[in-house]
């Protein structure tokens, strides 16, 4: 949301560009053998076309279609083949991409999409309006499983197809959120041809309107990408035309920081969509790279307490957890000073954001020793752990297997264990982690959720949005009447101060509440070669855009 | 290290061109200075050996803090007086870690040899005491098993049953029975063609007795000398599993997981590595030389 900080980065080495390939212009002049010269170097700094690009990742999302999916990466790589019905532009306004328009109802219910003619999927069918309502249809069909896309559109009650270019949604209540949710890469438009005939194909091989096609997807290995040729309809802010300038975007994920960062510098790969902190100041210093740290917006780190079973149902228990870490110091140790500690649960870039928030939840050990205390967790067993009726204070923090554990979960358990609380840390596969978090069966999970809207706090904190017959992302099992209130009123109302009171005493509430710790802000780190120009950068999350991205060599 | 150390040395005969023999004046002083002098090797390896013994019996007593015990605020801290050999991420003291980590990776390493030499000495007796047919069938399985990497073997096995110590031990030690199997079961002939196997028979003394007592026992020695030799790579293999993170969990203090929280500080903290990975070369090699010297001096009364 916040426009100052995610302008698109571009023409940063142009003009270096420009003195390399004179000077390899000289040289073949000079030998006197310029042979078949291609044209585009001819041209100077002019943008060259063609090329591979090389991209590092951190996770593969497992599935490539964004209805089905909440993986961060697909904020990256969903940009790639999707586009959206709207986009953000570049000071964070809604403004058209696949629809030309829209309007509002009066009453802020109904929505009309006047959509773009001329869009085709690669499977070569029609964007039109019955596409649009097709692809709501499919984010909310219970076998997409949809972890996000369904809970950002469940106010969404049915459409009409006005006609071949015109939709009308329809909201079960004022939904002021709708369009921004609309602008992100998981919400991206999906053929309409593919969700009828065979939506279980969708996730290996999406099909999109983007910039690129899916040619080849090795799931936990690789994905490359290819130009779609007769591409057109890029939005207004990436202030480019026609086709995407490389010819494919190979992706491989690299889940080890350390060979990220060393096959980035080795020139292995053009760009990695995850630089390590730890990485980042030597990234930064070398000259032939561009290093980006950006802020996000959303959910920040927390660790997330069960409020839905013992021990966390306990309201004492939850601040003394949060007083016993320490979090400046595992914020420092863990971002080598790119993080950012926080002290409530929104980003301090989201727009409503409450400075008020800081420093009500504080780093005090002997206050969460009186507060167990008090609560009953008195006695000590033979391990030093606190007890109560001869049961350990013990709690599951799953995580998904790893060879190297998370330095945040050591930390925490190191941190826990000084009061008393045996904080277990249980690596799963990721299959069984998705299951046991939507069961609810844990005490704790870490995580973050990044998102375009302070409507974030809903997402994360409404009663509504407790795993039911839907997803839901309230993963702390929050019910609490007061706060719904609030956000439920925040939701509905417009940009203005009654949704900033909303918010500001929703952030207040939460902290009564605390239904977790919450910890850091990581932003968005990347870093690509200096060979590589024009990389935007999204406006609904800070991650590189490829479409007019081209690769000097 | 594992192939070198398991290669038995061929007893070839000595090549036909022998090297000029020294004179007997040069010799006599050496031969007698032999008797006493004790290589450095063997005495480096018996000390490391000794600390290690220490660190695996009381580890309180050379690292008295706890070595779960973090404090983000000290995280990367450097090698110095406070901590000697630095902190890690966590800010955890890694000496204190390293101490505490002998024994987890002693337990593995013996741990999986002594599966592997019960599982191997029944398996090579077994074939080495029975007919042909039982014979050719264990051996030719065996040579499959011996074509497969023990690491890749466990690896399998981890696969199958799942990770953590006891079952790393499992793994690593079902991976080695195939080639104590097989020293076994040449020895056993060995043994069985020996004159005291053949006079005992003569003698008219009953099988299993002739098999306790003389068989078992003589077949045993030697495989126990080559263990010792084992014990190190089963080592090295825990500490890869680990690596891997198919051994012990984090955030327990065992090097090979301690090498693998490292990894992604190198350039940060190149202390995460060294000195885990100096100790586990360090403990490695010390067995190694102990279990050669060991081999060596049993060879020479066995010939």
């Amino acid at each position: 949301m916040n426009a100052s900080v995610i302008r698109p980065a571009r023409n940063r080495t142009r003009s270096g560009q420009i003195t390399a390939l004179s000077a390899v212009g000289l040289l073949a002049l000079l030998a006197g053998c310029a042979g078949p010269a291609s044209p585009s170097s001819v041209a100077g700094g002019e943008p060259v076309a063609g090329g591979v690009l090389d991209v590092s990742i951190s996770a593969e999302p497992g599935c490539l279609d964004g209805h089905g999916i909440s993986a961060t990466q697909q904020q990256f790589l969903g940009r790639l083949i999707y586009d959206n019905v709207v986009t953000l532009d570049e000071n964070g306004d809604i403004a058209p991409y696949l629809a030309e328009s829209w309007g509002v109802s009066e009453d802020g219910r109904t929505y009309t999409f006047h959509l773009k003619q001329g869009v085709t999927f690669s499977d070569g069918s029609p964007w039109n309006a019955e596409v649009l309502g097709q692809n709501f249809e499919h984010m909310r069909d219970p076998a997409t499983k949809s972890p996000l896309a369904a809970a950002y559109i469940a106010p969404y009650v049915d459409g009409t197809v006005i006609d071949e270019f015109t939709f009308e949604a329809h909201l079960a209540y004022p939904y002021t959120p709708f369009l921004y949710t609309l602008a992100q890469s998981w919400l991206g438009m999906n053929s309409g041809k593919a969700i009828t005939e065979a939506p279980e194909t969708l996730c290996q091989k999406p099909i999109g309107t983007g910039p690129f096609t899916v040619a080849d997807y090795q799931p936990g290995q690789s994905i490359s990408y290819t130009k779609r040729d007769g591409y057109d309809w890029a939005p207004e802010w990436l202030e480019g035309d026609g086709e995407a300038l490389l010819d494919g975007v190979e992706v491989t994920l690299v889940s080890e920081p350390v060979i990220r960062h060393q096959s980035l510098v080795a020139g292995q790969y053009d760009l990695t969509e995850n630089l390590a902190p730890q990485n980042a100041a030597a990234v930064q210093a070398d000259p032939n790279f561009t290093y980006e740290n950006l802020a996000r917006t959303g959910n920040p780190y927390v660790l997330n307490f069960n409020l839905g079973r013992a021990p966390f149902d306990d309201l004492a228990v939850r601040q003394a957890f949060a007083a016993a870490v320490d979090t400046k110091a595992v914020t420092e140790s863990l971002g080598f000073g790119t993080y950012t500690p926080i002290d409530g649960f929104l980003s301090k870039e989201s727009k409503y954001y409450d400075p008020t928030v800081e420093g009500v939840l504080t780093y005090d050990p002997e206050r969460a020793n009186q507060l167990l205390d008090d609560a009953g967790w008195t006695g000590r067993d033979d391990e030093g752990f606190r007890t109560k009726d001869g049961k350990r204070l013990t709690i599951e923090v799953p995580t998904v297997e790893s060879s190297t554990p998370s330095p945040l979960l050591v930390q925490l358990q190191g941190e826990a264990r000084k009061v008393g609380f045996d904080l277990r840390i249980i690596q799963l596969p990721q299959a069984q982690l998705t299951e046991l978090r939507y069961a609810g069966d844990y005490d704790a999970l870490a995580g973050v959720w990044h998102t375009n809207t302070t409507d974030v706090l809903f997402i994360r904190y409404h009663s509504s949005e407790i795993t039911g017959e839907r997803i839901g992302q309230n993963s702390s099992y929050v019910n609490d009447p007061e706060l719904d209130t609030l956000l439920s009123t925040a939701r509905e109302a417009d940009d203005g101060p009654v949704a900033e009171e909303a918010y500001s005493k929703a952030q207040h509430r939460l902290l009564e509440i605390v239904p977790g710790l919450p910890l850091y802000e990581n932003p968005s780190q990347f870093a690509y070669a200096n060979t590589l120009h024009d990389v935007a950068v999204d406006t609904s999350h800070p991650v590189p855009v490829l479409t007019y991205a081209w690769k000097a060599e | 290290m594992s192939i070198a150390s398991r290669t038995v040395p061929p007893a070839v005969a000595p090549p036909a061109a022998l090297p000029a023999r020294e004179s007997p004046r040069l010799r006599a002083p050496r031969a007698r200075r032999r008797r006493w002098r004790v290589r450095p090797g063997i005495l480096l390896a018996s000390a490391f050996l000794l600390w290690l013994a220490a660190a695996v019996l009381t580890p309180g007593l050379l690292a008295p803090a706890d070595p779960y015990a973090v404090d983000p605020a000290r995280s990367f801290e450097a090698p110095g007086a406070t901590a000697w050999f630095g902190t890690d991420d966590s800010g955890a003291d890694n000496y204190t870690r390293i101490v505490h980590g002998a024994a987890t990776s002693l337990y593995i390493g013996v741990g999986a040899t002594a599966i592997g030499v019960v599982g191997g000495t029944a398996i090579g007796l077994l074939a080495g005491l029975n007919g042909r047919l039982v014979e050719a069938s264990v051996m030719r399985f065996l040579d499959v098993t011996l074509a497969i990497p023990e690491i890749l073997l466990a690896l399998v096995v981890i696969g199958i049953i799942g990770g953590g110590t006891e079952n790393a031990i499992l793994a690593i030690g079902a991976g080695s029975i195939a080639y104590y199997a097989r020293i076994t079961r040449a020895q056993t002939h060995l043994v069985r063609r020996s004159g005291f196997v053949e006079a005992a028979r003569t003698l008219g003394l009953p099988a299993w007795r002739i098999l306790l007592t003389h068989t078992v026992p003589n077949v045993i020695k030697p495989v126990l000398v080559l263990a010792t030799i084992g014990i190190g790579s089963a080592i090295g293999a825990g500490a890869s599993l680990s690596f891997l993170g198919l051994g012990t969990p984090p955030p327990a203090p065992e090097w090979g997981a301690m090498l693998s929280a490292g990894r992604n500080f190198i350039s940060n903290a190149p202390w995460m590595i060294t000195f885990p990975a100096a100790f586990l070369v360090a403990t490695v090699l010390s067995i190694t030389v102990i279990g050669r010297e060991l081999r060596r001096r049993a060879e020479g009364r066995l010939a």
